[in-house]
């Protein structure tokens, strides 16, 4: 009976022998208005639906995407012109010490480079009627299509980054992006005024490559770190750290020898890649304007013809 | 006349401060070479924010709102639709559920909620990023993104709680 007492006054008193568990009800309870209540569950169904939709490439997702992307960017680089002017004209004011002693080594360099320009054009001539000696076929010219980097995501959950090349100056998907030392990743999605590229360290990302010197072949994939990933490299490969990788141009969707970086590490069947990309200070890009890429990103408007 | 149109102007502004601050720092995070440098991983500031206005201007601050920004920012990013409200929409509710717990103590507690908070957050991010790609994610990056989070959070909160003051939302 005490027992019995006791146990109704601690119930009356609001007190609770065990611990209640954590329920969604007790989540949204917080929640002041019912609408709030019902946003909230829905909001969650509706973003899991879009992350699957999404994945899925539904193609009305595709294309709100797309058209929201086409809504917001100019927005946003109106917002932010005013304080990327400022701090340019601060990082400017900045070098101008060091331009006196740049320009100096600049002309030392310059005169080197004459140098090897005659040894060069040689080497090209001579190149060039050996291949017609031997009939050899090349792959075709790239144009290459120069843009800016719009915006960069910093975040772990994605590495992306909008660029200023639409397809009003002829991008397409599948094509490759580099910076001035190497690839950058591969546009994956083109509207009208920009394109996204998706980072050769997104995880993502998966490309052909083989070692510079010893052609040995691997994939490269991107895991969302600095350092992507060799996979799949041959069971007597000869690569070493510090060997330049470059893609291979294997499955036809990027040229080939275009480069990339240099093994940082071997850890038996893998291997890590150092970026010769600064991402950085990654400004000015280069779209690669690749016919097979151009052949590709048709094909898969119309996979089925 | 035009005073009274400039109050309302104002009245309404301050409605709309905490959603305006999260849509800042929304674009600010994908600039390249902006104030925080274009480094590959920066402290997660939104999520921040999110935090700060659940806890202190719950009633303005509504979930449709929050999944807007939240899809803004997953097209500014790259992510996939629907990835970012799931991370806002739970540091919300959760900081909701323990508002009357954790608003009027001090500081250093309200910071270890947040580093709770969004610890958790980022789990639940790992585990989309892992799902969705079908791949572990490099669980370092997820690391030191956290980390630099909950680093910056009193610089944010200083910041927020001023621009609060200042607008006396």
């Amino acid at each position: 009976m005490a027992l019995i007492r006791l146990t109704r006054e601690v119930r009356s008193k609001g007190y609770s022998m065990a611990r209640k568990p954590v329920l969604f009800s007790s989540l949204v309870k917080p929640l002041k208005s019912w609408w709030q209540k019902i946003f909230f569950s829905v909001g969650i169904v509706a973003c899991i639906l879009f992350i699957m939709m999404d994945r899925g490439e539904v193609r009305y997702v595709k294309e709100i995407r797309l058209s929201l992307t086409d809504a917001i960017l100019p927005l946003t680089q109106t917002i932010f012109q005013p304080i990327k002017s400022i701090s340019n004209f601060v990082e400017e004011f900045k070098n101008l010490n060091e331009a006196r002693e740049a320009a100096r080594a600049l002309e030392v360099q310059v005169r080197d480079l004459q140098g090897e320009l005659i040894a060069t054009q040689g080497l090209i001539a001579q190149n060039k009627r050996l291949k017609e000696q031997t009939n050899f076929v090349d792959f075709p010219d790239t144009k290459i299509i120069t843009g800016r980097v719009v915006t960069h995501s910093g975040g772990p959950f994605v590495k992306s980054m909008l660029i200023s090349v639409g397809q009003e100056n002829g991008a397409r998907l599948g094509q490759p992006v580099m910076s001035e030392f190497g690839l950058v990743g591969i546009i994956v999605e083109v509207a009208s005024s920009f394109s996204r590229v998706l980072q050769i360290t997104d995880i993502n990302s998966q490309i052909p490559v083989v070692t510079e010197n010893t052609r040995d072949p691997a994939i490269m994939a991107g895991d969302n770190s600095r350092f992507p990933i060799l996979k799949f490299m041959l069971s007597d490969s000869l690569m070493a750290v510090g060997d330049r990788i470059v893609t291979s141009g294997h499955g036809g969707l990027l040229p080939p020898d275009i480069p990339i970086g240099h093994i940082a590490e071997i850890n038996g069947s893998s291997a890590l890649v150092s970026s010769l990309v600064d991402w950085d200070r990654l400004d000015y890009i280069r779209v690669l304007d690749y016919r097979f890429a151009d052949d590709l990103s048709q094909y898969l408007k119309n996979p089925l013809d | 006349m035009r005073e009274v149109f400039s109050k309302r102007l104002f009245k309404s502004f301050k409605k709309i401060v905490p959603e305006l601050s999260i849509l800042f720092l929304a674009i600010l995070s994908v600039q390249p070479q902006s104030l925080l440098g274009n480094s590959v991983i920066s402290p997660f500031l939104c999520l921040s924010a999110v935090f700060y206005w659940s806890l202190h201007r719950q009633g303005h601050f509504n979930v449709v709102a929050l999944i807007i920004l939240g899809i803004i920012s997953d097209i500014l990013t790259g992510a996939s639709l629907g990835f970012t409200p799931i991370l806002f929409l739970t540091v919300f509710a959760i900081s909701s559920w323990q508002k009357k717990n954790v608003l009027l103590k001090p500081f250093h507690l309200i910071w270890g909620v947040f580093s709770l908070v969004s610890g958790l957050t980022f789990i639940i991010a790992w585990a989309i990023t892992s799902f969705v790609s079908l791949q572990y994610a490099d669980i370092g990056s997820f690391a030191i993104q956290y980390a630099m989070t909950v680093i910056s959070f009193p610089i944010l909160d200083w910041l927020l709680s001023n621009i609060q003051r200042a607008v006396a939302v």
